[in-house]
């Protein structure tokens, strides 16, 4: 498995794309694709929002990464970071954040090469740059 | 050469942009892209005081450019720091170009560089607080950050600025 993370807006998608030759119809998207349905996924967009998504339905996101990467050992996984602002007011946005940062640092634990896109510009921040 | 310098608020980027310009052997341009929200607001005079204090003494020419970056007419050579893409991209989205905005704006830096010897364009990372705005704001953090991205593939340097340090994310301190 593979996570590329970075703020939004900065060519995350395009970079995945690009590294791993799938085309846009492979894409899955966390932001509206069926959260219960997990089997052949190349490549997850949008992970922070099935989070948020995951927690407005009551399940646990951790039980969800369970199940994607049981059935897509090879998968590449986007998300947003979402960290880097000021703690929101209301209950449900900080556990939302909360719950997306720390599902991204289980991610990364258990990826074999994490990348961050800033400006469209990648840097591998974990694993081989082969 | 191009160099494009982000970071957060009051991250000691500009700073650091003016400093590289200094190191510019050309005239020295200051392309100034903040309107005034207002005729007497005090937030905008002092933040521009600062930055006037800034740059005191070190010979730079001052050109106000709220909007329309294609038609600054520079001597060739010279070297030209554009602060900032943020605002820049806020006027032309909502007060100038519209829609057109990514275009213009690029077809603008592009016409700097082709005048230039270095151009230095400061702009705003702010992509990573994962706020869901309205829709025009998220329109503008799209129009941003397609600069960005399209400027940094044109630059031969990219420079994140966190408490004054600079990370290279391309190129290096002696491009």
């Amino acid at each position: 498995m593979r996570l590329i993370v970075g703020g939004a807006h900065q060519g995350k998608l395009a970079y995945a794309l690009e590294q791993t030759g799938l085309s846009a119809a492979q894409v899955v998207d966390g932001a509206e694709c069926d959260l219960s349905d997990v089997g052949r996924i190349a490549l997850f967009t949008h992970f922070h929002l099935a989070v948020r998504r995951l927690l407005q339905a009551g399940e646990n996101p951790m039980q969800f990464v369970e199940r994607l990467l049981a059935c897509n050992p090879d998968i590449v996984i986007l998300a947003d970071e979402v960290g880097c602002g000021v703690v929101p007011l209301s209950r449900e946005e900080r556990d939302w954040r909360e719950a997306a940062g720390r599902a991204c640092c289980e991610l990364a634990r258990r990826a074999s090469r994490v990348d961050r896109v800033f400006c469209g510009i990648a840097v591998t921040i974990k694993g081989a740059t082969k | 050469m191009l160099t494009l310098v982000t970071g957060g608020a009051a991250s000691g980027k500009s700073e650091y942009a003016e400093g590289l310009t200094l190191l510019s052997p050309g005239r020295r341009y200051y392309l100034a892209t903040m309107r005034p929200c207002g005729p007497a607001d005090p937030e905008f005079a002092a933040r521009v005081a600062r930055h006037r204090a800034l740059r005191a003494g070190k010979g730079f020419q001052t050109i106000e450019c709220p909007t329309e970056l294609r038609n600054v007419a520079l001597p060739g050579g010279s070297a030209v720091l554009l602060e900032c893409l943020s605002n820049l991209a806020a006027n032309e989205l909502f007060g100038g170009a519209g829609e057109d905005a990514e275009r213009e704006i690029l077809a603008g830096i592009d016409a700097l560089c082709h005048r230039a010897r270095d151009v230095i364009v400061v702009s705003n990372e702010i992509f990573s607080d994962g706020v869901a705005y309205d829709s025009g704001t998220e329109r503008y953090l799209d129009l941003l950050g397609r600069l960005n991205r399209e400027i940094a593939r044109r630059a031969r340097r990219v420079v994140e600025v966190v408490c004054g340090i600079p990370i290279y994310h391309k190129g290096g301190p002696h491009e």
